[in-house]
């Protein structure tokens, strides 16, 4: 009987090592993981920034041609610039909410060429830019969301044991202005009707 | 992309496992893929008392009385610790995983909350009468097993014979957009409302639901034990569910051994877990790009399908409706599962080694 007890407590001690080293092993991996989501969500929110800087890219474009007063686009050139050579998140949230303020200001000074050649062509691209726009809102969300998590989770025990290990440090939000959360108002700035 | 009927290749066979911390109980259909839940029941006649028969064998022991018993509840405690690792492992999956608005899905892992819609067509609901979105199924056959000496000691055992899952492809809606679901391969959670549980003897009416599901249902028997040998083994089809399958095909004759049905009594416990359209779904997998998808297509249900994910091997419907309550779920299970698991493997290598009169 004392053989008994003796394997089955052995084999006890081995199943709780064998869980604890899973645990282990699990505490690891899912820190690599969150890390590894925070970094995909950044990168999503660059592939959208970048489609919409080529939309801009495509305004403007348009600007140059149809509107000989460079005044009327240089400051959304200005803030197309300036996204593209922000680089952390709260440079690109600062450079984001310029984008947003100049095409809203680009936008309602065309309003005053209704004669264009085109002009229908160039509000579908500021259409597809406001939708993008949206579409990186979402993104910032999310992102802003799981580096919250991020941030928690290593100063959390007993991940925080593993954060240190792996020099793992708080990681930037989107930090925007509580103004510039939301969408600009496109109708309200121009005069239209909702 | 077209809808299509999905299913498991009809398992036909008899599966062991061990329904465990009322995971049926409690709606959770993947917890356990086949399930026989075993029940005591002392027979006609006198029992012997441990140790009575020679005054030295320290039985009748739990279940079985055979080294090979043991051996098998050894495994199953096993594989419940497995089961309470892959929960807790999916719940920490479901924590690392941000709930996104449909419009703003990009392709890879992620999960939404939102409404499920129909496609296409809805489904028949499998037990019960009415339609669905999407269904999963088990039927299990009650077996009695007879032990001891002169057999006077019966054990009655439920004995998974069927499982499967059916449904077109499927939607979810918030209110920013729509994605298509692929519901294949799905470890679906639903609570008591969406889980219906009906046991027919053959000496009583058979319900119409369960009779018309009986004569549509494909028999896996036709099938020669060595083809689903050789299908289950299949590199594109192995996984843990395939293995589970496997079990089931193998060890179906050892169970029809010791095992029978008396014919004229003999009950089917029929279970099925559904998903109602106008449902609010948490779903988790894999965002993937339609192969079928046009050059214009912009909006997410035009270029996104969710399917199950192959990295994590998990492809969650839940109708916990948020994040929260699909993870709260899932940690609340895994003490259940690892906590019976050990405690069973423990207790079933106490009692083989005294068996074996170490």
């Amino acid at each position: 009987m004392l053989l008994i007890l003796t394997i089955v407590v052995l084999f006890a001690i081995v199943l709780g090592g064998i869980i604890a080293v899973w645990y282990g092993i699990n505490l690891y991996n899912s820190l690599i993981d969150l890390a590894e989501r925070v970094d995909k969500h950044y990168a999503d929110i660059d592939t959208s920034l970048q489609r919409r800087n080529d939309e801009l890219d495509g305004v403007i474009a348009f600007a140059k041609k149809a509107l000989d007063q460079e005044d009327m686009y240089v400051e959304l050139a200005r803030a197309r610039e300036q996204a593209s050579g922000a680089q952390t998140p709260g440079e690109q949230a600062a450079a984001d909410q310029q984008v947003q303020q100049a095409l809203m200001n680009f936008e309602s000074r065309v309003e005053d060429y209704p004669d264009l050649d085109g002009t229908s062509e160039m509000f579908d691209q500021i259409e597809s830019v406001k939708a993008i726009e949206a579409d990186i809102q979402d993104k910032r969300t999310v992102y802003n969301d799981i580096v919250t998590r991020f941030n928690t989770r290593i100063k959390q025990f007993p991940h925080v044991v593993l954060a240190q290990q792996l020099g793992y440090e708080d990681k930037e939000h989107f930090e925007a202005e509580e103004s510039a959360r939301d969408a600009p108002d496109y109708e309200e700035k121009l005069g239209v009707a909702a | 992309m077209s809808a299509s009927a999905v299913g498991y290749p009809n398992t036909g066979g008899i599966e062991l496992a061990f329904t465990w911390g009322g995971a049926i109980g409690s709606g959770d259909a993947t917890a356990v893929p086949a399930s026989a839940v075993l029940e005591s029941e002392r027979g006609a006649g006198p029992v012997p008392t441990p140790g009575a028969a020679t005054g030295l064998d320290p039985a009748p022991l739990f279940l079985f009385d055979t080294v090979f018993g043991y051996a098998l509840l050894f495994l199953v405690g096993l594989f419940l610790v497995y089961t309470g690792f892959r929960k807790y492992k999916t719940s920490q999956l479901i924590a690392n995983t941000p709930t996104q608005n449909i419009r703003s899905l990009a392709g890879g892992r992620a999960e939404i909350v939102g409404t499920a819609t129909p496609g296409d067509d809805l489904v028949e609901k499998p037990i019960s009468e009415g339609k669905c979105l999407y269904a999963q199924y088990r039927v299990e056959e009650r077996r009695t097993i007879r032990l001891g000496k002169g057999n006077k000691k019966k054990w009655r055992v439920w004995v998974a014979v069927d499982e499967g899952e059916i449904g077109h492809e499927f939607y979810v809606e918030d209110e920013t957009g729509t994605v298509p679901i692929d519901p294949t391969d799905v470890d679906l959670t639903v609570d008591d409302a969406n889980t219906t549980r009906t046991t027919v003897r053959t000496d009583e009416e058979t319900p119409e639901a369960v009779a018309q599901f009986e004569s549509n249902r494909p028999d896996g028997q036709s099938e020669s034990i060595g083809q689903r040998i050789v299908d289950e083994l299949h590199p594109a089809n192995i996984s843990l569910r395939s293995m589970l399958r496997l079990y089931a095909i193998v060890s179906a004759p050892l169970w029809t051994l010791v095992s029978n049905v008396n014919p004229s009594k003999r009950r089917r416990r029929y279970t099925e877990w559904v998903v109602e359209p106008g449902e609010d779904v948490y779903v988790f997998g894999n965002a993937k790009e339609q192969t079928d998808k046009s050059e214009s297509a912009i909006t997410t249900d035009e270029r996104l399908v969710m399917t199950r994910d192959e990295m994590t091997r998990r492809f969650v419907i839940s109708d916990a409706g948020d994040e929260a309550g699909a993870a709260k779920s899932l940690r609340r299970q895994t003490p259940l599962w690892m906590g019976g698991g050990v405690l069973l493997s423990i207790a079933s290598l106490y009692l083989m080694l005294v068996l074996l009169g170490l």
